[in-house]
């Protein structure tokens, strides 16, 4: 780097933080007088329980949405034309209509009356488990749709010749297809993960008592707002950027790979 | 107040069985039904959730975001008005008591299908949810009052019903839906939050805020500096136990207690420990407290 541009870099940076550093002092100096840190200290257990739950509920439901995200990308590419087109249809019912609704018809209406009591009976608590696995359909639709286009855009020369040399369709797949496809479909896996993160604070209106429920009563009931909201936004924060971070070093990876 | 909540459509509730004994009955009969009874624990006609002693646990919905009626302590358990008035009703019906938390919108379907048996939860007995749920005598009545600025010349909720005037609500609560119908030539805002509200009055930027009578006089004591309410209490409401349809013991059990317990001065008990302020605010503006 010649000197010039490295002093043209310093000064950016300088001009950069003196800004970033001004609003801050703006913005948080005007609330500081609001606000009172020692609230959120008192309410750590509360907050700290909401959020090894939403850590968990995460974490499970990334774990079984990619396991369903796979079988929809599979049966979509099924050579039977039926599973195909109930793949189709499910895939475009869950993408398509809210998660609230799925939450609230498929807990109410139809997991709960079916699942509640036997995983009551086995000394299991229903409402996280169900809520992860309709959380895990949700994000499996989308991640069925992001892994279909990615493996379809592997042209298909690229199969014919692996068929030629004598692989099987496992090991298309194996050697061939997911390698490549895995790098160009990581950018948006883990974007749909980070939302997945984000959307289990939804899990509330079935009583999970997560992350965002908890912190969000610890507001109202302490009439708490700065104090309530950058613990919440540090607690999501600490569950995403690793998932986005992961992303990128994956991507790297597999650059070097292909 | 609360949102209002009102889903339609019938949902099946859920069918208990109970314990058949064949004892006193002769031997081909007793075969027969103990065969009928394991078919109906093979079909989950269980009771639910039962307790060491065999007593069905009591489980209570309710939407922990609305202290002091239901909040969360610092160990984020279930405390608050509310929670107390569960505890003596589990109590007085002799069975374990479960707090199930839940988002307000979750509480009607739960109660539907029959995931949790009672609401208590300052949810108003309005006639939208008396066609999904039933409804106990009322606990507690709370109106709609109005803040606004400190030196507003405004004295009466009439005179807030003018063009140029600007009425600060949440949206999808009963404030919005009576500034529609009582100011409709008023201009209204809508906000998510009580606290947007309360600055937009604060700061001059709306008339009135409408809201229900305890919240607006614990923030007008909180702004007393910017802000006051109006003395007229509008559009009076009740919050009552909710409770499915067709549940009419649990029905008439609650009522029981309900009366038991204000016979008792329980209300009076509840009032003095969590809202002793807002009951010297109700005394002073001469409005009968909402708990009674």
């Amino acid at each position: 780097m010649n000197r010039r541009l490295w002093i043209a870099n310093l000064t950016a940076a300088l001009v950069v933080a003196g800004l970033l550093g001004a609003l801050f002092n703006a913005v948080f100096g005007a609330l500081a007088t609001h606000t009172d840190w020692s609230r959120a200290w008192e309410y750590r257990g509360m907050l700290w329980q909401g959020w090894l739950t939403t850590l968990s509920i995460a974490s499970a439901a990334l774990v079984c949405g990619m396991i369903i995200g796979l079988l929809f990308m599979l049966g979509q590419r099924s050579n039977l034309v039926v599973v195909r087109w109930c793949c189709r249809g499910i895939l475009e019912f869950l993408r398509d209509t809210p998660l609230l609704v799925h939450l609230l018809f498929g807990y109410f209406v139809i997991l709960a009356p079916l699942l509640a009591r036997p995983l009551g009976a086995a000394g299991w608590n229903d409402k996280p488990i169900i809520g992860v696995l309709i959380l895990s359909l949700f994000h499996g639709a989308y991640l069925g749709e992001i892994l279909r286009g990615a493996v379809e855009s592997i042209p298909r020369t690229q199969w014919d010749s692996a068929r030629a040399v004598g692989f099987d369709r496992i090991q298309v797949y194996r050697h061939v297809i997911i390698p490549q496809a895995l790098r160009r479909v990581l950018p948006a896996i883990a974007g749909s993960f980070v939302s997945l993160i984000k959307d289990s604070s939804l899990l509330n209106v079935i009583g999970v008592t997560e992350f965002f429920y908890n912190t969000r009563n610890f507001i109202t009931g302490t009439y708490a707002g700065l104090e309530g909201y950058v613990p919440l936004a540090i607690g999501y924060l600490v569950l995403t950027l690793p998932v986005a971070w992961l992303a990128h070093w994956l991507e790297r990876r597999f650059r070097h790979e292909t | 107040m609360r949102k209002n909540h009102a889903r339609r459509g019938t949902i099946g509730f859920r069918n208990r069985g109970g314990v058949l004994t064949s004892h006193s009955m002769n031997r081909r009969r007793g075969i027969f039904f103990t065969a009928l009874g394991c078919l109906a624990a093979l079909t989950a006609c269980k009771p639910p959730e039962e307790g060491h002693s065999g007593v069905r646990e009591l489980r209570v919905g309710m939407d922990l975001d609305y202290p002091p009626f239901e909040t969360q302590n610092k160990n984020g358990d279930p405390d608050g008005i509310s929670v107390d008035l569960a505890k003596a009703l589990a109590a007085s019906l002799g069975r374990p008591l479960r707090i199930v938390p839940m988002d307000f919108s979750g509480l009607i379907p739960a109660l539907r299908t029959g995931n949790i048996d009672l609401v208590i939860s300052s949810m108003t007995a309005n006639d939208e949810r008396r066609k999904s749920i039933d409804f106990s005598d009322p606990y507690a009545w709370t109106g709609l009052s109005l803040l606004v600025g400190k030196e507003s010349p405004v004295e009466s909720a009439d005179a807030l019903d003018d063009d140029g005037r600007r009425i600060a609500v949440i949206a999808g609560t009963t404030g919005e839906a009576w500034a529609a119908r009582a100011l409709s030539r008023a201009g209204r805002v809508v906000f998510e939050d009580a606290a947007a509200c309360v600055a937009e009055v604060a700061q001059g930027r709306a008339d009135a805020f409408v809201y229900d009578t305890l919240s607006i006089h614990r923030h007008a004591a909180r702004h007393a500096d910017t802000t006051r309410t109006l003395k007229d209490v509008v559009s009076e409401e009740s919050w009552a136990v909710g409770i499915a349809k067709g549940n009419d013991t649990l029905l008439r059990e609650v009522n029981a207690f309900l009366a038991g317990f204000r016979a008792d001065g329980g209300f009076k008990v509840l009032a003095d420990r969590w809202l002793r302020e807002e009951q010297a605010i109700f005394e002073k503006a001469g409005i009968p407290f909402l708990l009674r």
